[in-house]
């Protein structure tokens, strides 16, 4: 497919000047009906990875890509193709010289498309919120930063529906450059918060009821809790036994006399390993998403029980998969934080 | 004590031979179009410059068709990443986190490259400093891109050096900048680009011998064609020499794979000298195929290298199978009807030059 759209891409770009009227037609329609079909083909493997469906207890491929958010997928994302390629060809006839009738005719039309676009959108989201498994739903309903991007991007299909209506459809002349780009990057903007409002529903699971976003399988919890994180992650445990001595035994396995004799910085370094392959996939410590602000005035009794049972603490967290001194590690990890040079 | 943790209890959707195959079908295209850029762009504006109109003009015609070898070859590249990340997924992903940031740079330097391009292409009549200056530019990313993917392929093939890249940012993330810059890296960066100067070299001939049908640039064509091709062997004749003494081990068994990817470049070149005492336009043909298998073969010994040098924490025939014959069969049904649109696509270009060929010949 992208080969296609290369080639039928290049053939406009090379060959505009050489092509009849009908070969025009014709590779655009080629390169048109086959980027839409990519479109179709990423929505197959986006939309699996929220609502897993029938392939969780069958792992077929076609339960997997013709998911329950497969079809509303689709029309959010043609939805949004449209709006913005609408935009993107306002922008455009902005700084374009040409007949005065034509070009108006032009907007007018690609603007209808645009209103399309966004009606699209507002279809697909509504489906594919009415087939989405509960946890999603009330993610959207209650956490507070997907509330935002959804605010965000029905404010913003409201406004640039109204916009165009008004402005381009209405009265053609009024569009400007400073106009366009302005409409351009409000699309933009609304095609991101809608991206985010995908990744943030998504969570905890990177694959619906398979895989967590720390990409611990989600049937592996419970052996993880009862073996210890540290004897079941193998590069864990590759590491460790690098930069802690006598944390292995010649078995491979824990060694329980040393887990009792570790010293502050040990279990510094141990808690700092359990962070980075359990909580490091989405959070820092003080950067991005940063944990330690959002701790602060806990006790590390209560840590200790908010980690335990993680997934009860939030609905976006995935639960922790390790033993109790695990977890001590990992508190001694974000208590000592502050101070770590006195570990290095 | 392996690294590497257990594999996707999911299995392959494919028997890994059939991912195997089109991992290094994948790879062989990608680097066909590569090879162009890698070796290509340097070159073209090496040619356009120098005091020789015919070289001029060759430089010229191959940094013209430039953007295309790009779109494909960045298009063609996602297929063998795509296939790595299918069988070795407990490599390739934790190597690219190590050295995540030049790995992210790519995706910029890329775009800058390939506008680079288009700028020096569109501008070279209006503003020559600045265009062949940004060649130059585009020239050099690609060259230092290619240092990137060689210490990617070296850092996922050595999992347990992996703890000595491993380094945290004040914030408690993964720093991600290790570059995996070795002897060895270094060698199969050579041995791409000298692969790619002989394809190139064999590409120059077809385009003007074959395609083009001109005749009064050949004589100078083939004397540059003969020379990036003996350029083209040295670079890759003394990499590969020296590079054999650290994959030996993993050819022993596969004595056919360790000197036909040797062999078959030196066969090229023999072609190409005999070319050079008695053109032909077969010949051209051949001698572009022969560059190609070249870079075909050393493709599937590079594969048998890779297999190799992962046996230790992986045995691919251990990977675990669910295979599903109705996607495979989806995908080969969407391949012959992609086939036939690119040939249909071809087929309209070719007739609407003819057609515009005739309307200016008949006025």
């Amino acid at each position: 497919m992208f080969v296609i759209e290369l080639a039928s891409a290049f053939g406009l770009f090379y060959f505009w000047d050489k092509f009849s009227q009908n070969s025009h037609k014709t590779v655009a329609f080629i390169y048109a009906i086959f980027a839409w079909l990519s479109l179709v083909v990423i929505s197959g493997i986006t939309s699996f990875m929220a609502t897993s469906g029938k392939w969780i207890e069958t792992k077929n491929f076609w339960y997997g890509f013709i998911n329950p958010t497969f079809l509303p997928t689709i029309v959010t994302r043609t939805g949004g193709a449209l709006a913005i390629s609408s935009l993107y060809i306002q922008l455009h006839l902005s700084f374009y010289k040409a007949q005065e009738s034509v070009k108006k005719n032009v907007i007018k039309w690609t603007s209808r498309w645009g209103i399309v676009g966004f009606i699209l959108v507002s279809l697909g989201g509504l489906w594919w919120f009415g087939v989405v498994p509960d946890f999603i739903k009330i993610k959207v309903q209650t956490a507070t930063v997907v509330i935002i991007f959804i605010t965000i991007v029905v404010f913003l299909i409201i406004a640039l529906s109204l916009t165009l209506i008004a402005g381009p459809i209405r009265n053609p002349a009024w569009l400007s450059p400073p106009l366009s780009v302005l409409l351009l990057v409000l699309g933009a903007g609304g095609m991101v918060a809608g991206e985010f409002i995908r990744e943030g529903t998504r969570k905890p699971y990177v694959i619906e009821e398979y895989l967590y976003s720390n990409n611990i399988y989600s049937d592996r919890v419970e052996n993880i809790r009862e073996n210890g994180y540290l004897n079941e992650a193998k590069w864990v445990k590759f590491y460790l036994s690098k930069i802690v001595p006598g944390l292995y035994k010649e078995d491979g396995k824990v060694n329980e006399d040393k887990i009792e004799n570790l010293s502050d910085s040990e279990k510094y370094l141990i808690g700092e390993s359990i962070f980075h392959h359990q909580c490091g996939t989405c959070h820092t410590t003080r950067g991005y998403n940063g944990i330690l602000d959002r701790l602060k005035g806990i006790d590390r009794e209560l840590l200790h029980e908010m980690i335990k049972n993680l997934d009860g603490v939030s609905n976006a967290m995935p639960p922790f998969a390790g033993k109790d001194w695990e977890i001590d590690a990992l508190t001694e990890y974000f208590e000592k934080w502050h101070t770590k040079e006195v570990v290095k | 004590m392996t690294p590497i943790p257990s594999f996707d209890p999911l299995g392959l959707p494919a028997p890994a031979v059939v991912n195997l195959v089109l991992k290094v079908f994948g790879f062989w295209v990608h680097w066909f179009f590569m090879g162009m850029w890698f070796s290509g762009m340097l070159i073209s504006l090496i040619l356009i410059r120098l005091n020789n109109e015919t070289l001029s003009i060759t430089g010229w015609r191959i940094l013209k068709t430039m953007p295309v070898f790009i779109a494909f070859g960045v298009n063609a590249g996602i297929v063998p990443l795509l296939f790595i990340q299918v069988l070795f997924p407990n490599f390739f992903y934790p190597s690219t986190i190590l050295q995540a940031w030049f790995w992210f740079t790519i995706l910029g330097f890329l775009l800058v490259a390939y506008y680079g391009i288009y700028y020096s292409i569109f501008n070279f009549e209006k503003n020559k400093l600045l265009a062949y200056g940004t060649g130059w530019i585009s020239s050099f990313i690609f060259l230092m891109l290619g240092l990137i993917f060689s210490s990617e392929m070296k850092l996922m093939v050595s999992p347990d050096s992996w703890y000595k890249y491993v380094s945290f940012g004040p914030g408690g993330t993964i720093l991600g900048i290790a570059l995996a810059i070795s002897p060895q890296s270094i060698l199969r960066y050579f041995i791409v680009f000298g692969l790619s100067t002989v394809s190139l070299s064999g590409y120059i001939l077809f385009d003007n011998y074959f395609i083009k049908g001109e005749t009064q640039l050949k004589e100078e064509v083939k004397k540059l064609s003969l020379g990036l091709m003996i350029l083209g062997i040295i670079i890759f004749g003394l990499s590969a020499l020296k590079y054999l003494g650290y994959i030996n081990p993993y050819l022993k068994d596969f004595v056919l794979w360790k000197y036909l990817p040797g062999v078959l470049p030196v066969l090229t070149l023999i072609m190409a000298i005999m070319f050079y005492l008695k053109p032909s336009k077969t010949f051209s043909l051949l001698i572009f195929l022969g560059a190609l298998i070249s870079l075909l073969v050393n493709s599937i010994s590079r594969q048998i290298v890779q297999i190799k040098e992962l046996e230790p924490f992986l045995k691919i025939k251990h990977l675990p199978l669910r295979i599903q014959l109705s996607p495979i069969l989806l995908f080969l049904i969407t391949l012959i009807i992609g086939l036939f649109v690119l040939g249909y696509l071809l087929k309209v270009y070719f007739i609407e030059t003819r057609r515009c060929r005739n309307v200016l010949q008949g006025s």
